[in-house]
């Protein structure tokens, strides 16, 4: 079996479909140690990719959710100012008998000097997603999630990460990835990323699966669920999502979840009852639901 | 692998895709790791190396499906057998030719009845291909109302020049009609386009003539003769009493042209046609020959023809015996047939001959035949080229321009009218 067949059939057994171009993308970012950026609509399984792929490479995931001021402070490192001030209020005798024997301010600046970088050192970082990702003991699988919802001032400081691996701590010096991490880096494509972050990285396009490939989900997932009832409820969505009569697209999640709302009430079809009694798990909007359910037999077929 | 890959890269350049240098190398790299085979990897790997936007993506597949074309959908020819050989594996353009069955009677003798023995290269001819592109800048402008209807070259958005429709009020220069001479050719053109271009043709014409005049009249006179210069004027000691001038004896060459009129370079041929007898005149030794996948006589159905105003090239092309217009080009088989029809000017060839051949060079995969080419080319005094298609699109996905070019004087971009004209002015270059 080559890596994408066995990419394949790992993420199978995990309850998750996987195309070649998802298996192969997987296998040479891996290889070419380049950063997957995933680009799609919500509710398509992109993150579900970064979870199952630490998975498949027994590694920590390790998740950076991005989100408009997102800065360095939050994604890469902090200095605990609460344990340093800690430490300074237990070490205060110690400092009195360090500055005991001095005469003069300048002599206790100078006996002060040589100790000052104690409360500067790694006992008192706080790594954040980027730095542990870099500073992991095992390669780990770093998750940059949403990257378009961050400004583009993150997205050119993120760019600097990902082309060296090292990041710079002006009271520690550089340091350097001990492993390369497996960077995957998702988009809602809610804003155009910059050209170069995209030429950095490997590009896959993920979008709503086919008929039949959301069948096979449908009922991988819900196991219980009959094979015609699974085709209705997918032919459903996928009316639904073709129509642009509703503000979002149902995602792969909900619809899943709408599936087993339906088996849950033990509905044997799409009858307006069981739409109304269910619905609400793959509409989460109450103008989309109202006219769904004003013609519920338009997307029934 | 690489070359093609690069070809590839350039396809997509060509068709809009923003491909780095940086990006070309991963490509590469990624093709290492996952090969060529199967080719639903091969082709992942590199959409994801190349393609870094949704929007690029329907660019990407159409360059992809063309460039890479699978060997086992080569289509059959329509009429003949000549298509029913064996195909050769690759996943690359250039590898997968179709070797017609040995019992074909019109099977090229390249894989049937030649020798396979000794595969012929195809012979450089004396002296410089002389190769005639439009500016680049020119080129910008001619993109000018549908930017790509050909299949596997999507359309690349310019904006502001939806020139065919009416666009809101601007400047002056935007108002400005579209110049007919800048319609771009290598797409199917409307009736009242057609119309214009086609009136543009006799002022193109004179044009071309007017140049041609000056040069005739220039030859006319002659260079100085310093020879008999000298021999005539040895009695007053070498004063030169009188100045002997040699004038090259005017040649009136047999044109043959060779015109490609299938779907795909049907406005081409049809205002090429058009320009070249009116060019040529009544009393001019012309000789025309349409192919498709065959190569058919037609100098009778030319001069009868009155323009793409009164009847379409298209509906000309039905009245045309042994002509499929709707078949797919198959230049090796075509040229192979000219060879073999030695009863005609293009088959017997002669030191007067010259060759003019318009078409894309596309044969959708089947054997080019360069030798057959190189051998009709041999016969002829001299060969020029036009492809209607641009410049860079040359050599690209089925075209096989390179193998028939090294038999060529001249190859012209001949994307539009001007270009059409450039070459037909080089026919001149030989009265």
């Amino acid at each position: 079996m080559t890596g994408p067949e066995l990419i394949a059939a790992r993420f199978e057994e995990g309850g998750f479909i996987c195309s070649t171009e998802v298996a192969t993308s997987l296998h040479l970012s891996d290889v070419l140690k380049k950063p997957l950026l995933l680009e799609g609509p919500p509710g398509v399984g992109k993150t579900e990719i970064a979870r199952l792929w630490a998975d498949y490479n027994a590694s920590e995931l390790i998740r950076l959710q991005c989100y408009e001021g997102l800065d360095e402070a939050r994604a890469l490192y902090e200095w605990s100012y609460g344990k340093q001030m800690l430490y300074a209020q237990l070490l205060r005798e110690k400092v009195g008998d360090l500055l005991s024997g001095t005469g003069d301010l300048h002599s206790a600046m100078g006996a002060l000097r040589g100790q000052a970088d104690e409360f500067f050192s790694r006992d008192f970082l706080l790594p954040r997603p980027l730095l542990a990702a870099i500073t992991s003991e095992r390669p780990a699988v770093l998750l940059v999630d949403e990257v378009d919802r961050s400004d583009e001032e993150f997205e050119a400081f993120l760019l600097e990460v990902l082309s060296d691996y090292q990041v710079s701590v002006p009271e520690l010096g550089t340091i350097k990835a001990r492993h390369i991490p497996r960077v995957v880096l998702t988009s809602n494509d809610t804003r155009e990323l910059s050209d170069a972050l995209r030429r950095r990285c490997l590009y896959l396009y993920i979008d709503f699966p086919s008929f039949e490939d959301e069948v096979r989900i449908v009922r991988r997932r819900v196991p219980g669920l009959p094979e015609e009832m699974a085709s209705r409820i997918v032919k459903f969505v996928q009316r639904l999502r073709a129509s642009a009569e509703t503000r979002r697209s149902p995602g792969i999640a909900e619809v899943l979840d709408w599936a087993r709302a339906l088996a849950a009430v033990g509905a044997g079809g799409l009858t307006t009852d069981a739409l109304r009694q269910t619905l609400g798990a793959l509409i989460k909007n109450r103008e989309d639901l109202d006219r769904v359910l004003a013609d519920p037999g338009k997307h029934r077929g | 692998m690489i070359e093609a890959l690069e070809r590839f890269i350039q396809i997509l350049r060509t068709a809009g895709v923003r491909v780095s240098p940086a990006e070309g190398i991963d490509a590469a790299r990624a093709v290492q790791v996952v090969g060529v085979e199967p080719r639903a990897l091969f082709r992942a790997a590199l959409k994801s190396c190349l393609c870094k936007s949704r929007r690029d993506a329907p660019r990407f597949d159409r360059a992809f499906d063309e460039y890479f074309k699978a060997p086992a959908a080569a289509p059959a020819p329509r009429r003949g057998k000549a298509g029913t050989g064996a195909a050769e594996t690759s996943p690359h353009r250039g590898a997968t030719r179709r070797k017609p069955a040995p019992e074909d009677p019109e099977a090229p003798p390249g894989a049937g009845g030649r020798p396979a023995a000794e595969p012929r290269q195809p012979r450089l001819r004396e002296g410089r291909l002389r190769v005639l592109v439009q500016p680049e800048s020119r080129n910008a402008r001619h993109i000018g109302h549908a930017p790509a209807a050909r299949p596997g070259f999507p359309a690349t958005p310019v904006k502001g020049r939806a020139s065919n429709r009416p666009r809101p009020r601007a400047s002056p220069q935007a108002q400005a009609p579209p110049d007919p001479r800048a319609f771009d050719l290598s797409v199917p053109l409307t009736t009242s386009q057609e119309r214009v271009v086609a009136r543009e043709v006799p002022r193109l014409v004179r044009q071309i003539r007017l140049r041609a005049g000056r040069r005739l009249g220039a030859a006319r006179a002659g260079r100085l003769w310093t020879s008999r210069l000298l021999r005539d004027n040895i009695g007053t000691e070498g004063v030169p009493f009188s100045i002997p001038f040699r004038a090259r004896r005017p040649r009136r060459p047999r044109i043959v042209l060779l015109v490609d009129v299938s779907w795909s370079v049907m406005s081409a041929s049809t205002f090429f046609l058009l320009m070249a007898r009116e060019f040529l005149g009544r009393g001019a030794r012309v000789s025309i020959h349409f192919f498709v996948d065959r190569c058919v006589d037609a100098t009778d159905k030319v001069a009868r023809w009155k323009g793409p105003a009164q009847m379409p090239l298209a509906r000309l092309l039905d009245g045309v015996p042994n002509l499929d217009p709707k078949a797919a080009s198959d230049y090796g088989r075509a040229f192979f047939q000219a060879l073999r029809a030695r009863g005609t000017a293009l088959g017997r060839g002669g030191r007067d001959v010259v060759l003019v051949v318009l078409g894309d060079a596309r044969s959708n995969r089947r054997d080019p035949q360069a030798w057959a080419f190189d051998e009709l080319a041999s016969r002829c005094r001299r060969v020029i080229w036009l492809n209607p298609e641009p410049a860079a699109r040359w050599d690209t996905g089925d075209s096989d321009l390179s193998l028939y070019l090294a038999a060529c004087d001249v190859v012209c971009e001949a994307r539009d009218l001007e270009g059409l004209a450039r070459g037909v002015a080089e026919i001149a270059r030989n009265r």
